[in-house]
């Protein structure tokens, strides 16, 4: 007998890639249930950027006794989460996840319509074939299944919808993209960049952050006004969001049903037609269970929460989660380590300034094991950060006091200038997500549980990006360098990826090279999940352009009745 | 210029008439603090800070920020800002640490000759340092409220910092012309 499905397709989740996915399958012409565990964004209620400090209680320092310690004692340790934003996080006492000993672990997530879509960095780079051959050149991890020629088209493809503004730089390791209009260098910054090229032969590039941010009206969506702080919401819809531009082309299909509030439990699966039956969800607010049926199923929930979905929809079948006969789900965990670097004084423009708040910065392209081996290290390395006028802040913390102290926090300080590492993380067997045997969410679904360190590569890589910084500041001329190293746990830089990694073969990993998974044809996980490795660039872009290519394949498989 | 008093006066003219701080000894830029109190005005619902606690905290409010060509500390209302932190933003723990600290500021003012403004100025220097003592700790804790405080404050981000909320450009490069040239 024929199945009878409520949707073509089912989504779970509404974020950067769930929105993409969404996207793609209904312009393709398929009913679509987009399924999301928060609920639902008002931008014209909940969107609080242009809030200033002193209309909350607390001035944005955030809230010791109510954020901190009661709702979100994780989640104020990221930044964004502060008085102002906090409500685009999740409750932690809700939404609870335990760590191995000793290795602790940040999980920063957003449980609403839009997912982190709404608060994520915006920085877009792309990947090259320098990152798609690391595995298998130095056997860490498996070979990807793809390279950048399979994946530049749908780079141009994401590109385009979404606006990136950047610079073209030509580079091999950081190939040249869709790009709008670059946003501005600061002088000090154009002067760091030129000096930094001499200094280093060329080799160690400062070019202009690419974001997903519209620097010229764009796709009906407004040019930035630079107010700053887009991580609260942006009322013009001028950075990428699923909210505001993915969801919405969805939405004017026709084909999208968006069901919020929606906690996916399980994905149900059909031992007879091996083949995923649909996803049984409790309602967030009723605790009603409902499965919903569809022919093919998209995993977007984000990394963790994916790889969650799956080892908690266990079945004879597959005894240890679906999908894992590959005994891979759940490994291979990586984030990107970041923050380590340098800051410095840069004299001599001291009649400079800028005007407005520019939500971006400079990025340094990956300069080490480019074209020379590094003796420390395998892999490498991207560079962020920026230059400002230090402002009043600097009177919280200098010695001074009097009319004088006072007058001259009113006046601009000196210029500052810093960078800071974002390096890649080598796959790791034992960095895994496994589910806690005990410990359960607020609707009973069973949490994950974080074993994920970082190992001799990252630190030896932490340990060069501060010199690196230091460095390169010197040759930028700056003065009163101070090394900054870091040690952020796994997970803080929001970049978590890996547990359901792409392979060449079923025997090495979950998914195949179009994010199909190898054990159930009508299953796809598209988000941060499928990754085989974390490069050093920022991850999002090549979600999306994953995303958008797996949809092309399986509504050409649905359409030549394979799926 | 707004003005705000959140000193209660009764309370401020009595402790200082305890000899905490004698009033032949108030500098020049206290001034302002007690212009301030002698405005008069209502003192807001009491927090977490008691009648000493407010006034030794206005009193170095206004030695950080005096009123000067523009508004102080007080005129800001940076003290009662510090209260409502005090009481509803620090945990208990943090609270109790805060409160034994800005005791050992006390402690040190009354033993001290030239009292809170000779102490003021010594433990400011602690500023940027490690290994505090406690009353440099409560120091530099209570001046980073003050400076935070002064300068979030609705009339200095407005009518000081003059900020722009929605500034519709970046220019990353503008030639900053020196005073009195077109």
């Amino acid at each position: 007998m024929k199945e009878q499905y409520d949707f073509d397709a089912i989504v779970v989740g509404s974020g950067i890639t769930g929105g993409w996915a969404a996207k793609e399958l209904t312009q393709a012409g398929l009913k679509t249930l987009v399924l999301e565990a928060g609920g639902p964004i008002d931008p014209a209620k909940d969107y609080v950027e242009h809030v200033q400090p002193y209309e909350v209680p607390f001035r944005n320092w955030g809230d010791d006794r109510r954020l901190l310690k009661k709702e979100r004692p994780i989640q104020t340790d990221c930044g964004p989460c502060d008085e102002i934003g906090h409500k685009f996080f999740v409750n932690d006492i809700e939404n609870p996840y335990t760590h191995a000993d000793g290795a602790p672990f940040s999980w920063f997530r957003g449980r609403q319509v839009g997912g982190r879509s709404i608060t994520w960095g915006r920085q877009v780079y792309r990947w090259s074939d320098l990152d798609f051959e690391a595995n298998a050149k130095d056997g860490h991890g498996n070979d990807w299944p793809i390279r950048y020629k399979d994946i530049a088209p749908w780079y141009s493809h994401v590109e385009k919808f979404i606006g990136v503004s950047g610079a073209r730089e030509g580079l091999s390791q950081l190939p040249d993209g869709e790009f709008l209009a670059p946003m501005p260098m600061t002088a000090v910054e154009r002067t760091a960049r030129e000096r930094i090229l001499k200094g280093f032969n060329g080799e160690r590039l400062m070019t202009i952050g690419r974001a997903a941010i519209l620097t010229e009206d764009h796709n009906g969506r407004a040019a930035c006004h630079y107010c700053g702080p887009c991580d609260r919401g942006c009322i013009t819809h001028s950075y990428f969001s699923s909210i505001a531009s993915t969801l919405p082309a969805a939405n004017a299909t026709g084909n999208l049903t968006l069901r919020p509030h929606s906690v996916a439990a399980e994905l149900t699966y059909d031992a007879k037609r091996g083949r995923i039956r649909g996803v049984r969800l409790i309602d967030a607010n009723t605790f009603k269970e409902t499965e919903y049926k569809a022919r093919v199923v998209f995993l977007c929930a984000s990394a963790i929460e994916s790889v969650r979905l799956l080892l908690n929809s266990k079945s004879a079948h597959f005894p240890e989660g679906l999908g894992n006969s590959s005994g891979t789900l759940g490994r291979y965990v990586m984030d990107h380590h970041y923050g380590s670097g340098a800051s410095g004084t840069m004299s001599g423009f001291n009649d400079r300034t800028t005007f407005g708040r520019r939500p971006n910065g400079i990025y340094i392209a990956r300069f080490r094991n480019v074209s020379t081996q590094h003796s420390g290290f395998l892999r490498g390395y991207g560079m962020q950060g920026g230059s400002s006028r230090r402002d009043w802040h600097r009177g919280t913390t200098m010695p001074g006091y009097g009319a004088d102290f006072k007058k001259s926090l009113l006046e601009l300080g000196s210029w500052s200038l810093g960078v800071a590492g974002w390096g890649e993380t080598l796959p790791h067997a034992d960095n895994r997500v496994t589910i806690d045997p005990t410990v359960k969410d607020k609707w009973g679904v069973p949490a994950a549980r974080m074993d994920v360190r970082w190992r001799e590569n990252e630190r030896a890589m932490q340990s060069d990006m501060v010199t690196s910084a230091a460095e390169m500041l010197d040759a930028a001329g700056c003065t009163e360098i101070k090394l900054q190293p870091v040690d952020h746990p796994p997970g803080h830089c929001i970049h978590e990826m890996g547990g359901a990694r792409m392979s060449i073969k079923p025997t090495e990993g979950v998914l195949n090279a179009s994010n199909q998974a190898w054990d159930v044809q009508n299953l796809f996980i598209t988000d941060g999940a499928c990754m085989a490795s974390s490069a050093c660039q920022n991850p999002s872009i090549t979600y999306m352009a994953l995303t958008a290519r797996a949809c092309d394949h399986a509504v050409s498989q649905m359409k030549r009745n394979e799926l | 210029m707004p003005t705000t008093t959140n000193i209660d006066r009764r309370a401020a003219i009595q402790t200082l008439l305890r000899g905490g701080l004698a009033l032949s000894l108030m500098p020049g830029f206290a001034e302002a603090a007690w212009a301030a109190v002698a405005a008069g005005g209502d003192r807001p619902i009491p927090r977490a800070l008691n009648s000493d606690q407010t006034k030794m905290i206005a009193f170095i409010a206004d030695v950080v920020l005096p009123r000067s060509d523009t508004p102080g500390a007080i005129d800001a209302g940076v003290p009662s800002w510090i209260d409502l932190v005090v009481a509803e933003y620090f945990s208990a723990t943090r609270r109790a640490g805060f409160l034994a600290d800005l005791a050992a500021i006390d402690a040190s003012a009354k033993s001290t000759s030239g009292g809170l403004m000779k102490v003021t100025a010594s433990l400011d220097a602690a500023c940027g340092s490690k290994d505090l003592t406690p009353a440099q700790r409560g120091y530099v804790q209570l001046k980073e409220l003050i400076v935070y405080g002064y300068f979030t404050s609705k009339p200095v981000q407005q009518d000081l910092l003059k900020v722009v909320i929605v500034p519709g450009r970046f220019d990353g490069d503008v030639l900053i012309k020196p005073a009195g040239t077109a």
